[in-house]
Parts: C-alpha cells; structure tokens; sequence
C-alpha cells in the first residue's frame, strides 16, 4: 500500500471510474474500419495536430509585415538550426491534408454515407474542406513571394465579384480597398487563430456527430459471414490510426528533406511574373477563370458549391426522379474526372 | 514607407501632331483581377500572365476573359504644355501608419518624349 495514492486523491475530487471512461472512449467500430482506406478521415485529423505544432513554432520567428515577412521565412529556411525542416512539415503537412480531405471526401460519396441520416455531417464535412483550403489559401499568402501578393490580390478580386456582399468582402480581407501594409497581419490572424479555431469547432462537431450515429455500415463480399460485426475504438483502432501517424511522419520528414521547401522570387506589386499558378489545389478554379469571363466562372462556381452542399437532398431526389439507384456514382465519376483533367491541363501549360 | 496605390502606366508616342493625342498612356493594372500586364513586342500585345488576357496596343481586350467580358486597360488624360506631357494619375500618399497624407503633394507625372521628368511616387 503505498504512502500517498495519485489515482484515489483524484479519484476523491474527480469521481470518474475506470468504468465509466473506457464507457466513454469505446466507440464501437464496424469491422470494415480495419480497412486503410476507411481510415482517411482520421489522417486529415492528425495532420492537423502536426500543423497546429509545427506552425506555433514557426510563429515565434515569422514577422507578418511587407518589410520583414519575407527576410524571417528565409531566415527561418536557411539560419534558423531545424528551421528548414519545420517549414518542410508544415508545408508538406498542408499539401497531404488537403489531399486527404479530398480523398475523405470521395470516400464518403461513393460509399453513400452521406444519406440519410448524415446529410448534416455531410454539410459540416463541407464547411471543413472549404475552411481548410482559406487556410491553406492564408497560409501561402504569408511568405509574402510574389505568387502570396498576387493570389492575395486576385483572391480579393474574386469575392470583389460576389453579388451584394462582394465589395465589403474584399475589403474586410485586404484591411482596405487595396493590398496594403494591414493586408499581412490580417492573412496571419486568420491563419493561426481564426481558420485552426473553427476547423477545432467543426472537427469536435463533426465527430460528435459520428459518435452519436455511429460509422456507416459496409459489406465487403469477402467478409467471413459469422463473427463480431465490431471491434473497439480502444484500443484497436487507435492502434490502427497510431501506425497511420507514424507512416505519416516518416512520409513528412522524407518529403521534407527530400523536397525541401525553398524561397520564391519576392513579391513586386509591380510586376506579375511571367508564368504564375497557384498551389495545385486552386488548379481547377484557376482553369476555370482562364476559361470563362469573371462572372459566370463566379457564378457556375458558386453554384457548384452549392450543389455539394445540398447533395444528400439532390441525390435523394434525382434517384427518385430518374429510378437509377447509381446516379451518384455516375455524377462522381463525371465529377471526379473533370477536376482531374483541369489539374492536369494547368499543370502541364505554362499558360 | 509602403505606397499603397503604386501603379505603373504605360505610354506610348503613336504620332507626331504635337498634341497630347499623339501619346496614350495605360494603366498596366489588368481589369479581370488585378495583376499587372506586360508589353509583348513579339506580338504587338499587353499580356496578363494571370488568366491569359491579352489587349492590344489600344488598350482593347482582344483575348482571354476580358476580352469575353469586353473589358479595356483603363487610359489615363493627357495633357501638354510647355513641351511637357502631362498624365493625369492622382496618387495617394501615405506616412508609415498607412495614414493617407491628403492633398496628394504630386498629382502629376511630367514626360518629354516618351521619358519621365518628374517623377509622381
Ligand atoms: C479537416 C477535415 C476532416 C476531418 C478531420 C474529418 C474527420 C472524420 C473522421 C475521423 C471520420 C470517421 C470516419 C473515417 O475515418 O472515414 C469522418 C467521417 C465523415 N466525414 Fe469527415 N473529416 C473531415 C472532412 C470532411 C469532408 C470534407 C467531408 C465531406 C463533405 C466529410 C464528411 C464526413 C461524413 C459524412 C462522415 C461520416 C461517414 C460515415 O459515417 O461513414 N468530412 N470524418
Ligand atoms: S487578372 Fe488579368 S487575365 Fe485575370
């Protein structure tokens, strides 16, 4: 018996027991989980926790001012000891993120999970992707090279054309009617409080929401018919997501060294570089600005958007309307191509 | 000191009348979103690399979405006197707060033949 008992002294003023926590933790996971590919909406999770480490420590050295952004991102890059290697996981991080949303997302449509009854979450996996491409959108705008001034002031532009609001938008975004010294500090508040502090909102509800309806349910032909249709959270499936982390950060220490993140021409409002893209995620609303005039792009944008927001109900409707049980599959694949070819035609031409 | 309103203009001399007429002078700032076209002597063009605009030597949307959306490179009144082109460009001034310093000190840019004798920055 020992002199002083840590578990009992909490125990005394925290009445929670062992019991009633693994209750709480033990989600009970269906058997398809085991699968990677079902995994992915734990991998933005986790790349988010590296991004909220790696971008506190990249906040104690970065100076959001036209003057000085750019010199501390490159003392960062090639003085600061390790400070090559920050960057290269918080950039590299955001590019896997992203990508994995969006293969979160796929996921999700083509196994139908968002109907009924997840249309909500389905909506609030929406707001996630759109919350996490600002940031990722404010976050290359910080290093203030010419591809951040640039997307920066034709990101403005953009929701300068959004009917009724568009005007004021631009200039609660750029802190004035143009790019302006208040423009960068406003980039940095919005990328390291506001945006991580919404997705922290919108991840904790969209996972309550998992908790409260459970995972989707899925059979795989191969499955052996009898046995647990589950398995638990604890600790299995955070064993599971555990090993993804450690792939994760082998893969993000890789393609750091690799790959190393390195300093862009410095922005010049003065001129715009001969060949400009932004980062890969943009490429398909980048073609489509290319390809129609700024209002209908906008436009057909916004529609888009608000397409697959409603998809759960519109899906619902069109398998009622049209007696195709597969629609959705059809539309995604359709979809899916079409981003894929407009990534691909930005990336290959110059212009 | 950050200059809020930094623009560049582009003049040409496309006559020799000796009036102000024989010399345009556009704003090099793209009216699709804002970035800054250049001079493409190879095809008698402005270029915007941002979505491919391009306008010609008018100022004239002749490709890409401006020219779908028939925008022009805005021009900018010209003026001579005393052998002096004027352009008419007002320009804000700024102190480090970003406060404007109004009036403007300098609304205009004096050129001689195509080259700058007062700078208006
Ligand atoms: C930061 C971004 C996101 C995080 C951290 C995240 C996290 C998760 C996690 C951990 C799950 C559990 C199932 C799984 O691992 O696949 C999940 C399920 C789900 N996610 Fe996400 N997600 C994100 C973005 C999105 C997006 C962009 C959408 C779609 C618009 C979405 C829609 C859903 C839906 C509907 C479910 C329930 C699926 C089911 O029950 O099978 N999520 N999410
Ligand atoms: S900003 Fe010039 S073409 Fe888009």
């Amino acid at each position: 018996m020992p002199f002083f008992s840590l578990k009992a002294w909490v125990q005394e003023r925290l009445p929670v027991s062992g019991e009633q926590l693994r209750e709480l933790t033990n989600e009970p996971v269906p058997n398809h989980m085991k699968r990677w590919w079902f995994c992915l909406g734990g991998t933005p999770a986790y790349l988010f926790l590296v991004q909220i480490a790696t971008g506190i420590m990249l906040a104690m050295y970065y100076q959001p001012a036209p003057e000085t952004a750019y010199e501390s991102v490159r003392y960062i890059t090639e003085e600061l000891t390790f400070g090559w290697y920050v960057r290269g996981i918080h950039k590299w991080a955001a590019t896997l993120m992203i990508a994995a949303v969006i293969l979160h997302q796929m996921r999700v449509y083509f196994t139908g999970a968002y109907r009924k009854p997840r249309e909500i979450n389905w909506m609030v996996g929406m707001c996630l992707l759109i919350a996490t491409l600002l940031t990722g959108f404010t976050g290359y705008s910080l290093v203030y090279e010419q591809l951040s001034f640039w997307g920066a002031t034709v990101g403005a532009n953009i929701s300068e054309s959004v009917p009724v609001i568009g005007v004021f938008l631009k200039k609660i975004m750029l802190a004035g009617d143009t790019y302006n010294e208040h423009t960068l500090p406003r980039f940095f508040v919005l990328h390291a409080a506001v945006l991580p502090v919404i997705l922290v909102l919108l991840v904790a509800v969209h996972i309550a929401i998992i908790r409260v309806q459970g995972v989707s349910e899925l059979k795989f032909e191969d499955e052996p018919p009898k046995g647990p249709e589950h398995f638990n959270f604890f600790p299995d499936h955070l064993m599971t997501e555990l090993a993804l982390g450690l792939v994760l950060m082998i893969i993000l220490s890789a393609l750091a060294t690799i790959l190393p993140v390195e300093m862009g021409p410095k922005a010049d409002p003065l001129v715009t570089p001969e060949v400009i893209k932004p980062e890969w995620f943009f490429y398909v609303m980048f073609r489509w600005l290319k390809l129609f005039s700024r209002t209908a792009a906008i436009l057909s944008t916004g529609f888009i958007v608000f397409t697959m927001f409603a998809w759960p109900f519109i899906d619902d409707w069109l398998r009622r309307k049209t007696r195709i049980p597969e629609i959705s599959v059809w539309i995604g694949i359709l979809g899916v191509f079409l981003m894929t070819g407009l990534t691909v035609w930005e990336a290959v031409v110059a212009h | 000191m950050w200059l809020r309103a930094a623009k560049k203009i582009a003049v040409a001399r496309r006559g020799s009348s000796g009036t102000a007429s024989d010399f345009i002078a556009l704003s090099s700032t793209c009216p699709h979103l804002g970035c800054q076209v250049h001079w493409e002597a190879s095809h008698s063009r402005f270029f915007c690399p941002c979505h491919n605009g391009a306008f010609n030597p008018e100022g004239k949307a002749i490709a890409g979405p401006p020219a779908e959306a028939g925008q022009s490179l805005s021009a900018y009144p010209l003026k001579i006197e005393g052998g002096v082109l004027f352009i008419e460009a007002p320009l804000e001034r700024l102190d480090n707060q970003g406060r404007s310093l109004a009036p403007p000190e300098m609304p205009y840019a004096g050129i001689k033949s195509g080259r700058f004798l007062q700078g208006g920055r």
